[in-house]
């Protein structure tokens, strides 16, 4: 008995898909990767991708939406697979042949994007004409009732070839404003024909869909479908919860084996799975189907950490963990829960960059693992870096997350590391961000991991401990890694070390407590986090000044609505294209976008413009610098420098 | 997938070099480049181009039109 079946006994239980058995409650969701090519075959980065999810230890592992029409209208990412056609079918064997190697139940999606299809035509296809809200998605077209009957027909054919190519079981795609979801919901959905109208009929769509595959594949193969449980767009007539409950029913009764339920869309106005959600947030959602529709249901959506679920599981809300994002972030997640080694997880900060690449037609990419994208390539080392033959003394400034991925890889790679900071605790500026409000305390999950990392490959930490020239002249290291982060540039105006300026970092570690009137400088993420932070507190007045015609261009477009939305909330006045010109003890000078010189009093400056710190004295051996030390940006970057940087050594 | 910049298209007016959320592009010779090793793959810069000089885009697998003759399907 491993650690994982005593302390997650639900978790680690068999399961049932239909009449299949599953080893554990975890699924692997569907994840669009953008790996494939982009005329629709399956690529060997893809297939070693899904080697990586399947070795990993999940119970079930769910294969990418495969589009179903050969026009490309429900084809939404420009490297999905397709499965329109036999030729397909070969390249999807292999990944169906790779779950199985596992001994993981094998699942292909099918998924026409509908609504957000279309992404090599200028026109995408939907129940109804009803103008889209977001600027990258292609104009829609109203089906035709005889072009709906050929997509069921594709549908259907899809799911045959999904069998054909030796899948344990289908899943069908019915989520965030792909079709089915768009013939379901009052919102977009218009039609007089049998296709639309009231719940019976907006179900008529997806209910064929699934009663089609249902007479061609037999009572046994299990279908699995994903629905969305609460739209979130009751603010543009989306359907209410009751109708979706409904609606849902009715879909599942068709023949459905598992019900994985969703909630919101896209074009949805609030946060569903951003870091201001709290993990476990939606459970209820699901626990209502589960109630309701008394048939086997699971969820992903922010349950990140497993007694999220065991919880769940035990209370019998869900039939199996779902996971998407954490498994992006470390797809050896179920094995390590299993062994007991939480802390060697690396933990998904839903920074949704992997998200926000793939509506960019870029691949998938992860703030925290590097190595998505290269799993079968050794020198990247997903599946274990093998020791050195040249050992190699290193000295690491900066024990931030820089500086702590760098050693830790460094480590593995069996290096000698030391890893220096000059303050009493480690993390640097993520330890710092930790402090801000809305979830932003999970940044302290990954600190830990790093240093877990670190300590359990023999990288030594020394805090309290600045790196000076007699230090470096005693150690003699072969290499010097200068992750000494950025701090706030107080030379970039006059004034920047009058009484009332503070740093960010400061203000945010609780070092400073500024006065009520507080003027940030700044226009990158770092000046936004920090309003949060005073926002949160609810006792100050505050404002953000910087030259840039935008605040936050740095950071994910899938945060920035929400920041923006929180900093009106907040009353945070925005002075943007606004030069500082002095900083003095009434405020600040600056210069408008006319050119006329502003006063903006305040109590309080706070300086969030960064600058690399890297004021380097002297050195010896190879120096490299990473990070913000290099050039400031992002966490992301932090640990993309630190990792690439280490691997080569 | 890395971007990259047609130096023949590109007439240096530096939108990309502004809209760079990780702040790693400049002009050289008038020109677009980036620091490779900092890149993030993000895909903005060649979204923000205004002469469509910035090539991002997947690599087809068999070619238009192509059939792949090895597979019969039994159905």
């Amino acid at each position: 008995m491993l650690p994982g079946h005593k302390e997650y006994p639900h978790i680690f239980s068999p399961g049932k898909l239909g009449k299949l058995e599953t080893k554990n409650r975890i699924k692997y969701a569907s994840t669009e990767t953008n790996f494939n090519y982009s005329d629709g075959y399956v690529a060997d980065k893809e297939v070693a991708y899904m080697e990586a999810q399947a070795r990993g230890g999940a119970g079930i592992v769910t294969t990418q939406g495969a589009y179903t029409d050969p026009r490309g209208e429900g084809k939404g990412y420009v490297g999905m697979m397709a499965i329109w056609d036999d030729k397909f079918i070969p390249g999807l064997k292999r990944i169906a042949d790779v779950i199985r190697k596992y001994d993981a139940v094998s699942v292909l999606q099918l998924m026409h994007c509908g609504r957000v299809g279309g992404i090599h035509l200028d026109y995408t296809v939907g129940p109804s004409v009803v103008d889209q809200r977001l600027p990258r998605f292609r104009p829609p077209r109203e089906m035709t009732a005889e072009e709906v009957e050929i997509c069921i027909a594709q549908h259907v054919q899809g799911a045959l070839r999904c069998a054909e190519a030796g899948f344990d079981a289908v899943e069908i795609s019915g989520i965030v404003g792909y079709l089915l979801s768009n013939f379901i919901s009052a919102y977009t959905n218009k039609r007089n024909d049998e296709f639309g109208g009231d719940v019976q009929q907006r179900a008529e769509f997806p209910r064929r869909i699934v009663a089609g595959i249902r007479k061609q594949l037999g009572p046994d193969y299990p279908i699995i479908i994903r629905l969305c449980g609460e739209e979130l767009l009751l603010d543009r007539g989306g359907n209410t919860p009751e109708e979706s409950l409904e609606i849902n029913r009715i879909i599942c009764n068709a023949g459905v084996d598992m019900l994985s339920v969703t909630v919101g869309w896209q074009e949805s106005a609030e946060s569903v799975i951003s870091r201001d959600i709290p993990q476990g947030n939606w459970l209820y959602v699901a626990k209502r189907f589960k109630n309701e529709l008394k048939m086997p249901v699971c969820m992903a959506y922010r349950l990140f950490e497993p007694k999220y679920p065991e919880a769940a599981l035990a209370e019998g809300s869900i039939d199996f963990w779902e996971s998407c994002r954490a498994m992006i972030a470390d797809p050896m997640l179920p094995n390590k829960i299993l062994e007991g080694r939480q802390e060697d997880i690396i933990p998904c900060m839903a920074c949704n960059i992997c998200l926000a690449r793939l509506f960019r037609d870029a691949e998938l990419t992860c703030g925290v693992r590097p190595t998505l994208g290269h799993e079968s390539e050794a020198d990247w080392g997903f599946y274990g870096f093998k020791p050195t033959t040249d050992k190699q003394k290193i000295m690491i400034v900066g024990a931030g997350l820089a500086g702590l991925q760098a050693g830790a890889v460094a480590a593995e790679k069996a290096h000698d590391v030391t890893i220096y900071e000059k303050k009493d605790k480690i993390g640097g500026q993520a330890a710092t961000a930790a402090n801000g409000p809305w979830g932003d305390v999970e940044f302290l999950r990954l600190v830990n991991h790093l240093r877990s990392c670190c300590e359990s490959n023999g990288a030594k930490i020394k805090t309290n401990t600045t790196v000076t020239t007699e230090l470096i002249e005693r150690e003699s290291p072969d290499k010097i890694i200068l992750a000494t982060g950025a701090k706030p540039d107080r030379e970039a105006f006059p004034g920047g070390n009058g009484d009332n300026v503070v740093s960010c970092l400061d203000l945010m570690d609780g070092v400073v407590k500024p006065g009520k009137r507080v003027v940030i400088v700044g226009e990158k993420g770092v000046a936004i986090s920090t309003a949060l932070f005073l926002v949160d507190k609810g006792e100050y007045d505050v404002s953000i000044v910087g030259a840039a015609k935008k605040l936050g261009l740095d950071v994910n477009p899938s945060y920035i609505w929400r920041y923006m939305k929180k900093l009106k909330e907040g009353g945070v006045t925005q002075y943007t294209r606004h030069k500082v010109k002095a900083l003095a003890p009434e405020g600040v000078l600056a210069e408008d976008p006319d050119g006329r010189e502003v006063m903006i009093p305040c109590d309080t400056i706070v300086l969030a413009n960064m600058v690399p710190d890297n004021d380097v004295k002297y050195s010896k051996g190879e120096l490299y610098t990473i990070g913000d030390a290099l050039v400031t940006r992002r966490a992301n970057a932090a640990i993309h420098d630190a990792y690439r940087l280490a691997m080569t050594f | 997938m890395f971007p990259v910049i047609n130096v023949f298209r590109c007439d240096g007016c530096g939108v990309c070099v502004k809209r760079c959320p990780a702040q790693i592009m400049g002009l050289i010779n008038g020109k677009a480049a980036y620091l490779q090793m900092l890149c993030e793959e993000c895909g903005i810069c060649a979204e923000v181009c205004p002469t469509n000089g910035i090539q991002f885009e997947l690599p087809r697998a068999y070619g238009a039109g192509e059939v792949h003759e090895a597979y019969q399907s039994k159905r």
